[in-house]
């Protein structure tokens, strides 16, 4: 009798227990720890979600930025050409005009030699004019002659120098 | 000391290291008191584990906060593992609904054989009439899911391995004769090997406390060598082992019980 009353005596210390540890362990910190683990799964997914939509952000980003590298990349090509462009105009303008200058140039002097030739030639009647003056009223003798002429062609040359 | 010495020289009873209720018997006159305290020595440091448990598990759950200190920490570890072992064999719901039990029992049982080793204190599970005792609560919830798992009939019909063709039913009452053995030594089986266990485990050191105190006896001198000390390690892995083993046979013994579906869930 007395070894039944033992075991019932037992079977309640370990009842108490159950009861004790059901209220405490098994019930408000197993429950924390529940709470706590759904608390990290819900962050561990919020931030795999912030991760995705900064994925998401960054690739955006990215292809923002190749946009406007590219947008950049052909706006200077494009001003590279128009550069290329003006300065080939400039160039063909320059050419043209140092073109005229020159035909201008060429014109201007073929028109002083043409003039300077018909002063020679009227400079050159006159001498011969003067010259057959002076032969005409100093012919003397042969020598006389040759010294005449010989001076008149030293004049005719100094002329054409002075002109030249 | 010297009740261990006299427990030595009374080899009827295992030499066992003296505890607080030893001390103040031996002190105190004959008398029904004295009677009771002797009879009663497991039950009451039962008590006092069930005291020293629930206090700590209150304590640590007194302020639960989800950061936790240092205690409800610890608590949260034990609690946790004994979950894991638990929901790993019996799956998630079954576990649930069986932690309180299988952990309760774990800690009951693994208190009740470290104290053995607190001074002042004794093992209640050295003794037969606490593992039996708590051998008995398995029993009894193991029955129960058998009965609600499998109605109280179908646990009848299943007792009797299920018979389905005339020599089945003719093997039936010898086949439920066995089955109900089976399910009897279960139990026992549990309770005589914790007791067997944390018994010798309590003699192998209360003998070598009772050498170590007898080694300078000669000089009539208080004093003695913790022969008993490289032991203490050893009692401790055995107690923890001990009450792994007790929880888990029982928890194996309920997911036999647990409907069939459910085992094949596992």
């Amino acid at each position: 009798m007395e070894i039944l009353a033992q075991f019932v005596v037992n079977i309640l210390a370990f009842v108490l227990l159950l009861l004790i540890l059901k209220k405490f362990a098994w019930g408000s910190l197993l429950k924390l720890i529940d709470d706590r683990r759904a608390k990290i799964t819900s962050e561990f997914e919020s931030i795999e979600r912030t991760r995705a939509e900064l994925e998401k952000l960054k690739t955006d980003y990215q292809k923002h930025l190749d946009r406007i590298e590219e947008e950049a990349r052909a706006k200077i090509q494009q001003a590279v050409d128009e550069g290329r462009r003006v300065g080939a105009e400039v160039e063909e303008s320059a050419r043209a005009h140092a073109r005229e200058v020159l035909e201008k140039s060429k014109e201007a002097i073929a028109l002083e030699v043409a003039k300077a030739r018909l002063e020679l030639k009227d400079q050159v009647v006159d001498l011969a004019i003067q010259a057959t003056h002076k032969v005409l009223q100093q012919h003397l003798d042969e020598e006389t002659d040759r010294r005449m002429i010989e001076a008149f062609i030293k004049e005719i040359n100094a002329v054409e120098k002075g002109n030249g | 000391m010297t009740e261990a010495h006299g427990a030595v020289a009374a080899p009827a009873h295992p030499p066992e290291i003296p505890n607080l209720i030893t001390l103040i018997t031996h002190w105190m006159p004959e008398g029904p008191a004295k009677h009771f305290l002797h009879t009663w020595e497991n039950a009451l440091f039962a008590f006092v584990i069930v005291g020293i448990v629930g206090g700590l598990m209150a304590l640590a759950a007194r302020r639960v906060a989800m950061r936790p200190g240092r205690g409800q920490m610890l608590a949260e570890i034990v609690i946790e593992g004994l979950e894991e072992l638990v929901c790993g064999v019996l799956g998630k719901e079954h576990g649930r609904r069986f932690l309180p039990f299988l952990g309760t029992l774990f800690l009951f049982i693994l208190a009740m054989n470290l104290a053995g080793l607190v001074p002042g204190l004794k093992s209640p599970t050295s003794r037969f009439e606490m593992t039996f005792s708590l051998a008995l609560c398995v029993f009894f919830c193991v029955q129960w899911t058998a009965i609600k798992s499998y109605g109280f009939f179908g646990y009848l019909y299943h007792l009797m391995n299920e018979p389905k063709d005339p020599v089945g039913w003719a093997l039936a009452p010898l086949m439920f004769f066995i089955e109900t053995v089976g399910e009897i030594v279960k139990p026992v089986s549990l309770a005589l090997r914790l007791f067997g266990n944390i018994m010798g485990e309590d003699t192998l050191l209360g003998v070598f406390v009772v050498l170590g105190a007898m080694t300078f006896a000669w000089s009539k001198l208080p004093i003695g060598i913790p022969l008993h000390l490289p032991f203490v390690l050893l009692a401790i892995i055995f107690s923890i082992v001990q009450a792994l083993v007790f929880t888990s046979l029982s928890m194996i013994y309920i997911y036999t019980k647990l409907p069939h579906e459910q085992h094949a869930g596992h």
